[in-house]
């Protein structure tokens, strides 16, 4: 009984005094509570004066009084030039999901509801998938069907039919493609490729299901897809890597089978704890033959990623971007899917300097002046340029 | 449908005419470009019809309050696919900016809707198109209940409109609704963008980072015609767009905001917010809890604005930027919102110009 007076008297002074802090917060600005937190940062230094200003005196100047979206701008000015510390094509992505290889049936899932009606609150649901977007001439290409949803009774009388169509040299095209049971609730199909005339699979195709019920609804999904007759390029090999300033520069070696324009997305792993580290991106044009796309991580994206290498550079996706008269695409293939060796170097054998881009300084400045900053003279401080990722 | 197209017309002309007597274009000393969201009246042309000059109107149309401030715009087909005729298009208005020199002293561009999409595409295709990069300068991008990260809808809708077979009376209501029209039967071709709105297209398309900060405004609205198409979108939705899309999500993901602590109503609690982050760059700034995919640039009321930033480090001091906070309720059903200081009689993007000029 003594316990519970206790808890009593502890919960209803917690309660007043709650209730009497909270009525300090209502219905007020919350600007006018400046707080000394944090004090790390290079912000705009006109505006701080006037809000450590108003921070040591009574603070009764509200700085973002009527102007709350330009104080957005200026966070995203912030944030920003957090972000812009590092080259685009050199971020460290510890932790980052898409860092992470892409599993079977992940990219290419079209997941739909059908209700019957607007009171339908658990209604049947089609996940449809293949096992990957980008398919090339040979490759067999497995669709899953997964039902969940409604009525679990009814799953066993589900039929599930399908066809590959899309438009191919101007017409329209149409192949069958069988789904066998596998599951209480999941259809399988296999198209072998190789068993299919040339032409069938247009290179944008869609997997077009119907799913009979036995109530006699008929559900139909599409699921999109990529078909190419041929590689654009191979990815043959990483060449020596070799330090330059403040960057590791990595050359991916190509065999080009079509001229053209071509962008590669990869990420950088610890060679030895298999750890992702920097995703690393680059895009420029080659001709037929050998080719080199440039990789280039930078000193800062490395160290704070924390690991000075040995690394593996696994290639994510590369391909020739369409023409303007072209409606697609080329994808590129990899010769090692698992990742190249990539020498490291001690962190001391870099030079040590900050990336600043003037484009991103801009930019940043622009975005200020939306936030009602004034600009300051930027002294040069590093001798970083543009970089084509 | 059409009622509300003609309200959204009317509004929108008589307060293009009010603001364009002393409006000046440009924001921060910049000109402006719209690139605009999906036309579904597009959808119910014939291929190839459709002029420059008709793109341009529907464009202005769209671009509704904020039409005075556009100094151009980025117009496409939407019957087109983004890959093919729409590219071209856009290569061709980007050259003739460049040339121009619109662009020479830095632009901002704001989209709508699929516009963010198209605008991701053209960003990542500058340096193929030998596009010069001095005249042609984008310092910011300003994405509006932005679909770059594709609708549920479109999955529906092409599904539905390929095979002929509308799934059910509430998904043949809700299609019919979105586009404004009866398109069963249509083959893929002629669904031109809806194709590339798939999530599964939109989120393999021009994924490299990109160094251009993009700022997102999401929406949760609906709007009475579109009421039955959020069944059909993962997470919360503006009625097309899903939250994992407006807010710049990496991944489609069930969402209910853009943020993990603060929820589309302004609560501070924990929220359902992105899991895995955002795309490089793309930064979510507010949301809009009444805003529907179509009412960004009209004087439909939004409801409350809840900003995403929490504080401002400005010389070493943090601060909150000027937003109301208050509670409701008391004991264990105390609850604390924060929102922007707004008059929600005032247009959103009235406002948003006005303080952002």
């Amino acid at each position: 009984m003594g316990v519970l007076l206790c808890l009593a008297i502890i919960v209803g002074c917690w309660y007043i005094f709650t209730s009497w802090y909270s009525h300090g917060d209502s219905n007020q600005s919350v600007t006018s509570k400046v707080n000394k937190e944090v004090a790390k940062d290079n912000a705009p230094v006109q505006l701080a004066k006037k809000v450590q200003k108003s921070a040591s005196e009574e603070p009764e100047e509200d700085p973002f009084l009527g102007r709350e979206m330009q104080a957005q701008f200026l966070q995203v000015a912030d944030l920003y030039k957090q972000n812009s510390r590092y080259p685009v094509g050199s971020i460290p992505v510890v932790g980052e999901r898409f860092a992470q290889p892409i599993e079977p049936f992940e990219q290419a899932e079209v997941d739909t509801p059908y209700p019957l009606d607007e009171d339908d609150t658990d209604p049947i649901r089609i996940s449809a998938s293949l096992e990957k977007m980008e398919y090339f001439a040979g490759e067999s290409i497995l669709a899953r069907v997964l039902v969940s949803g409604g009525e679990v009774d009814e799953y066993s009388r589900i039929e599930v039919s399908g066809s590959v169509m899309g438009v191919s040299n101007g017409r329209d095209t149409g192949l069958n493609v069988n789904f066998e049971r596998v599951n209480f609730n999941e259809f399988r199909s296999v198209i072998d490729t190789q068993a299919v005339p040339s032409g069938q699979i247009p290179r944008e195709a869609l997997l077009a299901l119907t799913l009979k019920l036995e109530d006699g609804r008929s559900l139909a999904q599409t699921v999109p897809f990529f078909y190419n007759g041929a590689a654009s390029a191979r990815v043959e090999n990483v060449l020596n890597s070799r330090q330059d300033g403040a960057f590791l520069i990595i050359p991916l070696q190509y065999n080009v089978f079509e001229s053209g324009y071509y962008f590669v997305d990869s990420i950088l792993d610890d060679a030895v704890t298999g750890q992702p580290l920097v995703q690393l991106q680059a895009e420029g044009r080659m001709q037929i033959g050998n080719g080199l796309l440039t990789l280039k991580a930078h000193i800062h994206a490395l160290m704070d990623a924390g690991s000075p290498g040995p690394y593996t550079l696994r290639v994510v996706s590369s391909f020739r971007a369409g023409t303007l008269s072209e409606t697609r695409d080329v994808a590129a293939t990899v010769s090692r899917p698992l990742g190249y060796y990539v020498e490291g170097a001690p962190f001391d054998q870099y030079e040590d300097t900050p990336f600043v881009d003037p484009e991103v300084q801009e930019r940043i400045d622009f975005l200020e002046e939306i936030g009602g900053e004034e600009q300051e003279e930027v002294p040069e401080t590093s001798q970083g340029s543009e970089e084509k990722l | 449908m059409k009622v509300l197209s003609m309200l959204f017309v009317t509004s929108t002309l008589f307060l293009a005419s009010v603001l364009s007597t002393d409006v000046e274009a440009k924001i921060a000393g910049k000109n402006i470009i719209f690139v605009h969201g999906l036309q579904t009246s597009h959808l119910l042309q014939a291929r190839g019809t459709l002029t420059a000059a008709q793109r341009r109107t529907d464009a202005i149309e769209q671009a509704g309050i904020f039409a005075p401030k556009v100094d151009d715009y980025i117009t496409y087909s939407s019957t087109e696919r983004l890959q093919g005729v729409i590219q071209q298009e856009v290569y061709n208005q980007v050259k003739q900016l460049e040339a121009a020199g619109t662009c020479a002293q830095g632009c901002l561009l704001v989209t709508a809707s699929t516009g963010d999409l198209v605008t991701r595409y053209m960003l990542s295709r500058l340096n193929a198109w030998n596009i010069d990069s001095s005249r042609f300068r984008v310092l910011g991008v300003v994405d509006m209940v932005g679909a770059g990260g594709g609708s549920e809808l479109a999955d529906v809708a092409v599904s539905a409109l390929t095979s002929g077979n509308f799934l059910s009376a509430i998904a043949r209501s809700a299609i019919t609704a979105w586009l404004g029209g009866d398109l069963s039967g249509s083959a893929p071709s002629f669904l031109g963008v809806l194709n590339d709105l798939r999530p599964t297209v939109a989120r393999v398309t021009a994924t490299s980072n990109s160094s251009i900060p993009r700022v997102k405004i999401a929406g949760g609205g609906q709007i009475v015609a579109l009421n039955l198409t959020g069944g059909f979108i993962s997470g919360t939705d503006d009625g097309v767009v899903g939250l994992h899309s407006a807010c710049g999500a990496r991944y489609k993901e069930s969402i209910d905001s853009c943020s993990n602590s603060i929820r589309i109503d302004g609560r501070l609690a924990s929220a359902n917010g992105p899991s895995w982050g955002f795309y490089h760059n793309q930064f979510p700034i507010l949301m809009a809890e009444d805003m529907a995919h179509t009412q960004a640039a009209t004087t439909n009321p939004v409801g409350r604005l809840v900003a995403m930033n929490k504080g401002i480090n400005l010389g070493g001091v943090n601060i909150n930027p000027a937003e109301r906070q208050f509670t409701t309720g008391s004991w264990f059903w105390k609850k604390t919102f924060r929102i922007v200081n707004y008059n929600e009689s005032i247009p959103f993007a009235t406002y948003l110009v006005s303080q952002i000029d």
